[in-house]
């Protein structure tokens, strides 16, 4: 099918998704939204996709088959990320390229706010650690390598609007799916190690964190992005000042040469070419930290509701979210042996998952996915589980 | 509400797959036919980085490329008061040269006409 072909179906169902179904499939939904296939209709959904759907009056009405709705992937930016956007650079991995247990450098996403520095030296590059401490210090990425004790951890981070291309109505920002997550193998020193030298001020309760990249607009006296924690946050141990990235010195579209990695957190939390982290005494007021930035209602409303500012809460621990990164989506097996082995990652957050199940009946019942125990906290953890298909023709996973 | 609830967990945890025999039929391109656009022959979008044609389309062009490419714009489904909020906190926070009225006005209908609600 042609990408414009596919391109319609998606204006189709943009559009209105019910009628989409009765137009292209004959498919009329019943009081629950559940779609009825019937006759033709059925027949005709079935044909597009190669098969018939064994579960047919379990799937909701108004949804494109996945199998539609996959973009047909293209190798842009890294090595086969979807590029969303080119100036600033923001780049997603499709969810089959993530199957790695540590995510290679090539495939981690990429999300810039502003112009990335092109004088990326190591050797010249300094933090410096001010605001409510005792001493202020500047460092030098050596001596922030012989002088405090080096970590070496698996650490997952995830932008905050990951998944968010599937909300209606739609949300302001980048329409990432699936693949704005990555868990690289991340060295560095303990940022609580620093902050620790410097000596924290019982005033500090929020850090501030500045980078050496610029704003879109040129102007120099304005900031892509300054992001902070609660100090508490600011403490925990997991949360590193990294200088390499699966080994080697971080892409450059990672933050090379430093980076902060707050994992577990929405990821513009884990600043990229780092070079300040200043304390505060107060809540942190910098760039996409004020209005309706990284917010999320506190309580559950109506998609798409107005919400009071105080009604407002900063989104800090990411929630619970699993993604199938193998098989690829698609794939095809035989009648004869009708099993498949699927598997992915899972994580949560601050937390760990516990238990993990599939679906192929569009979620009428469920299957107990085996799930092991992250490396180290904040790892995401590796999934598998098996499954068997009752009859020929189309199931989604 | 539910329809909603179960297209996150069919995407988020995406995975399909056919259990097929090899006999299936593939008549694709005849059905897909239903889909087909009404399109203009005089559609130009290519040369305005994907913008549709439009009043204000020259405006949205010209303004907003100052800073980002045109590719953040066309992903968005803004109603025309998040549009508006949008522009205000450009000119306000990011550095944007105040449009004049008419042309602010021309942008707002173009984004929330080719960019809002229900994309």
């Amino acid at each position: 099918m042609s990408d414009k072909k596919k391109a319609d179906i998606f204006e189709l169902y943009a559009q209105d998704p019910e009628q989409a179904d009765e137009i292209v499939f004959g498919r009329v939904s019943d009081e629950g939204r559940r779609g009825f296939l019937k006759g033709a209709g059925l027949a005709t959904m079935g044909a597009l996709l190669g098969a018939s759907i064994p579960f047919h009056r379990n799937m909701p009405s108004g949804l494109i088959p996945a199998a539609l709705a996959e973009n047909a992937f293209k190798i842009e930016g890294k090595d086969g990320l979807t590029v969303l956007n080119d100036r600033p650079v923001n780049a997603e991995t499709p969810a089959h390229l993530l199957d790695d247990d540590v995510t290679p450098s090539a495939r981690h996403f990429v999300r810039n706010n502003g112009i990335p520095p092109t004088n990326t030296n190591a050797k010249e590059w300094t933090l410096t650690i001010d605001g409510h401490v005792n001493k202020p210090l500047t460092l030098s990425i050596e001596q922030l390598r012989s002088e405090f004790e080096r970590m070496r951890l698996n650490l997952q981070i995830e932008c905050g609007g990951n998944g968010r291309a599937f909300f209606e109505p739609k949300a302001k920002g980048n329409q990432w799916t699936v693949g704005a997550v990555a868990c690289a193998e991340w060295t560095g020193v303990r940022l609580r190690d620093v902050l620790n030298r410097a000596g924290v001020k019982n005033s500090a309760i929020y850090t501030a964190h500045y980078g050496a990249d610029t704003h879109l607009s040129g102007d120099p006296a304005k900031l892509p992005i300054s992001r902070g924690v609660p100090i508490d946050k600011a403490m925990e141990e997991h949360n590193l000042i990294a200088f390499e990235m699966n080994g080697e010195p971080l892409h450059a579209m990672n933050g090379a040469p430093l980076r902060l990695v707050i994992p577990g957190w929405p990821g513009s939390f884990s600043h990229k070419w780092l070079n300040r982290i200043q304390l505060r005494d107060v809540v942190h007021d910098g760039p996409k930290m004020t209005g309706k930035a990284y917010r999320v209602p506190k309580h559950p409303v109506e998609p798409g509701a107005k919400v009071d500012e105080k009604d407002m809460m900063f989104i800090e621990s990411m929630p619970v979210k699993s993604l199938i990164t193998n098989p690829m989506s698609g794939v095809k097996i035989s009648v004869d042996n009708p099993v498949l082995d699927v598997r992915g990652h899972a994580w949560a957050g601050d937390n760990t998952v516990k238990e993990m199940y599939v679906s192929i009946d569009f979620g009428a019942s469920w299957v107990k996915a085996k799930l092991y125990r992250p490396k180290n906290r904040y790892a995401w953890q590796r999934w598998n589980a098996q499954v068997q298909f009752p009859s020929a023709g189309y199931y989604e996973v | 509400m539910s329809s909603r609830h179960w297209m996150f967990a069919a995407v988020f945890g995406t995975g399909l797959l056919l259990v097929a025999n090899h006999s299936a039929a593939e008549p694709k391109q005849a059905l897909l036919a239903f889909a087909d656009p009404v399109e203009s022959k005089d559609d130009d979008r290519h040369k305005w980085n994907g913008l549709p044609p439009g009043s204000g389309r020259e405006d949205v062009f010209y303004t907003c490329q100052t800073c980002h490419s045109l590719q953040i714009v066309k992903q968005q489904g803004l109603g025309r008061s998040s549009w508006d909020e949008t522009l205000t906190w450009m000119v306000e926070e990011q550095g944007l040269k105040e449009p004049d009225t008419q042309v602010r006005e021309r942008i707002l209908d173009y984004l929330a006409e080719h960019f809002g609600l229900g994309r």
